[in-house]
């Protein structure tokens, strides 16, 4: 009905509006009583719920967690106050990035495209879509390993999950999308459980989360380096900001989102703590090592019994498949938003392919490349982290110049105090970055 | 014909033929139907300098020629409604007015005509990014096979335009205004706040309450809140009542107070008796649209209030016969005026039994007697049987069908 009156009124201009008709006087209801005036906050807080965990959580992913697993592993509680570190970092970057998103109602791509043009974007997304595939191959290898720790082929196994992950973003409408996100979100708590089930010394471990320590030796650095790298992704960056951006959080509003930024970060290395206790009670405690994720998974089964095992496992399932879900999307988004190219999953193939491309396109890749037998996985994930390692100084300092805009950012750019925290953070990042890079290249 | 961003960078020289710079930008006034030059920016070194396009006596592709010599060369200040071509249309977005939608300017075209430098087109292509990257004879060879995607600057409206001189443009959105309120809303969806707050500033109050109604849902609150609070009380007055409550509600306590103090009285009296009821009962998702008439009025007369009355009713199928308190009396349909006498009473064609439910009523039950009495609209009343609105049939079908699909349909997830 409202749709078609308003047809009507544009086929015939202005007719002035004449309220209700024949209503004289009448008792006017009492005024205090509008109750739906003036909500409750935590309602308010409850439906801002979804960027923040989402996105930080999506960070631990298959290479993330075997990060963490191998650290945990190798030197025990050692690394633990590094959390800390990067649950700081990780806030104050998704921080801006939701920030610039709130206010400017623009994804990242297309505040850099318009703040520094056309070479430097193009420069920035291509590695972005390398980067991106990269770690989508990663995410559905990570896929392919769980299940076959659950007796699955992974010849079965992932391409159904690509056609899962395809079905919920095409078919699926956002709400459904979000809500299945956020339960894998959820299922992080598997962490958590397989982390007490190993019975790790508590005291030890809160003694190494609060107390910093370090080992000069190349193994360790390595390590240190990369712990760091695989939580904070430029990927991450771009969708946490087109997140907000579509989820339209306006900035009165932004307060609350604030929050549940801090609270994913805070929540993603709570989970990464888990693991990396895990690790160390069990697999650092008797001497043994491990490799990959699935290694610590099946090492856990003899020392922490085989339902901590089981949920470790799930747990990896479980992030690659978060992961392989929103990283296709997030490349699409971006480069789509960059160049000008409709986009949109509510838009058809023929009304916006390009977009559609992108997005199965780096499904399929992912998955298909996933399955090649005797693939060198080792090389292709590094490869991966090598190009976001490259990439993430670069988009860090995209973000710190448009954060600094007052033409783009108004009076919500980044204040002084803000500033040098924020730079303080990108800077130590940027380092640790291109370190990461420079030890892959000449190990 | 030239492109933007094969001018940008070449040489300027002065009438010595030394070069002054290069060019960095060029700036229009979109007063007219072609916006035409009127300055050029200069860069040489860090410094950048603003000239009168006056000072031009020759331009070319390759260079600009000006008339003076350097030293007399004076700078001068961007006026009104002027716009820098690279700073603030080249890579940003700008309306496309055929299409309905915002487009990325990848490159600009422009034309002389009448001896001025007049900006014709706008290039969305692929061709022009790999233009600007240098990669012109692969663009050509693609142009020849793919259709070159310009856009004719009459098709086309900047928005949010002005940065780069530091002054927000205050440019009356003449062709988006002619949109239909839902195009409008669909663009101004994807603006920034700021610019999302100037578009519908700049609309007829009318098409700026169509066009909130027709905004995400998210957006309206923090919308009204950025306006001016005179503007946002007159749309608010504009709208449906049910879609002004909906947004007032989300609204802070103090904003929407003051919003509703500042609406017309007429309005701001329907969308408070709206707003108390919650969201889930008959009372929020009933229309005080109707039409209502006396006990005592002849059928006749009846007619002519609906035809005074008609173009704002949600429907005109049943027509509500209420006392002088308010009271529902009776219900009479649009057949049994036409079939009445002119000189009969409503009140003795009309019908006494009717349906009708209260307005605390949860949302099933306001489907379940629509559906089973098959009605086109129920009337909506309070404990002293005061009839306060109606809900339309379309409504309780939205009751069944979940509607928040329909006008929730953010890009990412779908």
């Amino acid at each position: 009905m409202r749709r078609f009156r308003l047809l009507r009124r544009f086929e015939r201009p202005r007719l002035s509006r004449v309220g209700r008709p024949h209503m004289p006087n009448l008792p006017s209801p009492r005024l205090p009583a509008l109750p739906r005036i003036g909500r409750t906050r935590l309602l308010l807080f409850l439906a801002m719920i979804g960027p923040g965990l989402i996105t930080a959580n999506a960070d631990n992913d298959a290479g993330g967690i075997a990060t963490y697993s191998i650290a945990g592993a190798r030197y025990g509680y050692s690394m633990l106050w590094l959390l800390l570190l990067i649950t700081f970092s990780l806030a104050v970057t998704q921080e801006m990035g939701t920030r610039m998103g709130v206010v400017t109602g623009q994804g990242l791509a297309a505040l850099i495209r318009e703040r520094f043009r056309l070479k430097l974007t193009l420069l920035a997304m291509g590695a972005m879509l390398v980067a991106n595939l990269g770690t989508t191959i990663s995410e559905f290898s990570g896929v392919a390993t769980s299940f076959q720790l659950f007796g699955a082929s992974k010849y079965y196994a992932v391409p159904f999950v690509a056609v899962f992950i395809w079905l919920l973003v095409v078919r699926g409408s956002y709400k459904i999308a979000e809500r299945v996100f956020l339960v894998f979100s959820s299922f992080y708590l598997a962490y958590v459980v397989s982390g007490i089930m190993a019975h790790p010394d508590w005291s030890q471990a809160l003694h190494s989360t609060l107390v910093p320590s370090f080992q000069m030796n190349a193994g360790y650095i390595l390590l240190f380096i990369a712990v760091i790298g695989t939580t904070i992704t430029p990927w991450g960056q771009f969708f946490i900001q087109a997140y907000v951006v579509d989820k339209g959080i306006s900035i009165r509003h932004y307060r609350y989102t604030k929050t549940e930024v801090i609270m994913g970060a805070i929540v993603t290395d709570v989970v990464a703590f888990f693991i990396i206790v895990a690790c160390a009670a069990t697999i650092y405690a008797t001497g043994g090592n491990i490799e990959t994720a699935s290694d610590a998974a099946q090492a856990l089964a003899p020392l922490a019994g085989e339902f901590a095992s089981k949920l470790f496992a799930f747990g990896l399932l479980n992030a690659s498949v978060l992961a392989a879900g929103i990283l296709p999307l997030a490349t699409a988004y971006a480069i789509c938003e960059a160049f000008g190219f409709e986009s949109g999953v509510n838009r058809s193939f023929r009304e916006a392919p390009i977009f559609h491309g992108i997005f199965s396109a780096s499904i399929i890749i992912g998955a298909g490349v996933a399955l090649i037998p005797n693939l060198p996985l080792l090389s292709i994930m590094v490869l991966a982290q090598d190009v976001n390692g490259i990439l993430l100084p670069l988009i860090l300092i995209f973000v710190m110049i448009i954060v600094n805009d007052r033409g783009i950012m108004g009076d919500y750019a980044n204040g002084r105090r803000h500033n040098v925290v924020a730079g303080l953070t990108t800077a130590g990042l940027i380092v640790l970055s291109l370190l990461l890079v420079a030890t892959s290249l000449f190990s | 014909m030239f492109f933007l961003s094969k001018l940008l960078g070449q040489q300027v020289k002065d009438s010595r033929s030394q070069s002054v710079g290069v060019l960095d930008d060029i700036v229009v006034t979109i007063k007219r139907k072609y916006p035409s030059a009127t300055k050029l920016v200069i860069k040489s070194g860090r410094k950048k300098t603003l000239l009168p396009w006056q000072l031009v006596r020759n331009f070319e592709e390759s260079q600009t020629m000006l008339r003076l010599p350097a030293g007399e060369l004076e700078a001068v200040e961007p006026e009104e409604g002027e716009i820098f071509l690279a700073g603030d249309i080249l890579d940003k977005q700008i309306v496309d007015t055929e299409g309905h939608k915002l487009i990325r300017v990848n490159d600009l075209q422009l034309a002389r005509a009448n001896g001025s430098l007049r900006v014709v087109g706008v290039d969305i292509s692929g061709g022009a990014i790999m233009r600007r990257l240098g990669l012109s004879r692969l663009a050509e060879r693609l142009s020849r096979r793919v259709e070159p995607h310009l856009l004719d600057w009459k098709a086309v409206e900047p928005v949010g335009a002005g940065e780069a001189s530091g002054m927000k443009l205050q440019v009356t959105h003449d062709k988006l205004a002619l949109l239909h309120p839902a195009d409008i809303a669909d663009i101004a969806n994807e603006l920034s706040p700021e610019d999302r707050v100037a578009v519908v500033e700049s609309l007829e109050d009318e098409v700026a309450a169509d066009t909130v109604e027709e905004m995400h849902p998210n957006f309206q609150a923090a919308l009204l809140n950025d306006m001016d609070e005179k503007k946002a009380a007159t749309i608010l007055s504009n709208m449906d009542p049910d879609d002004a409550a909906d947004l007032l509600a989300d609204l802070p306590e103090e904003k929407a107070a003051a919003l509703l103090a500042s609406m017309r009285m007429k309005e701001a009296r329907d969308v408070k008796q709206l707003l108390r009821y919650e969201e889930d009962t008959a009372g929020g998702i009933m229309t005080t649209e109707f039409v209502a008439v006396p006990p005592g009025m002849t059928a006749g007369q009846a007619i002519g209030r609906l035809r005074e009355l008609e173009p704002n009713a949600e429907t005109i199928y049943y027509m509500y016969v209420v006392d002088d308190d308010g009271h529902l009396a009776g219900v009479f349909s649009l057949r049994d005026l036409l079939l009445a006498r002119r000189d009969e009473k409503v009140e003795d064609f009309m019908e006494h039994h009717l349906i009708s439910i209260h307005a605390d009523a949860k949302l099933e039950e306001v489907a379940q007697v629509v559906a089973k009495y098959n009605l086109l609209a129920l009337p909506i009343i309070d404990e002293e049987n005061i009839l306060r609105g109606i809900v339309t049939v379309d409504d309780a079908i939205d009751i069944i069908l979940p509607l928040t699909w329909k006008k929730r349909l953010p890009k990412i997830f779908g």
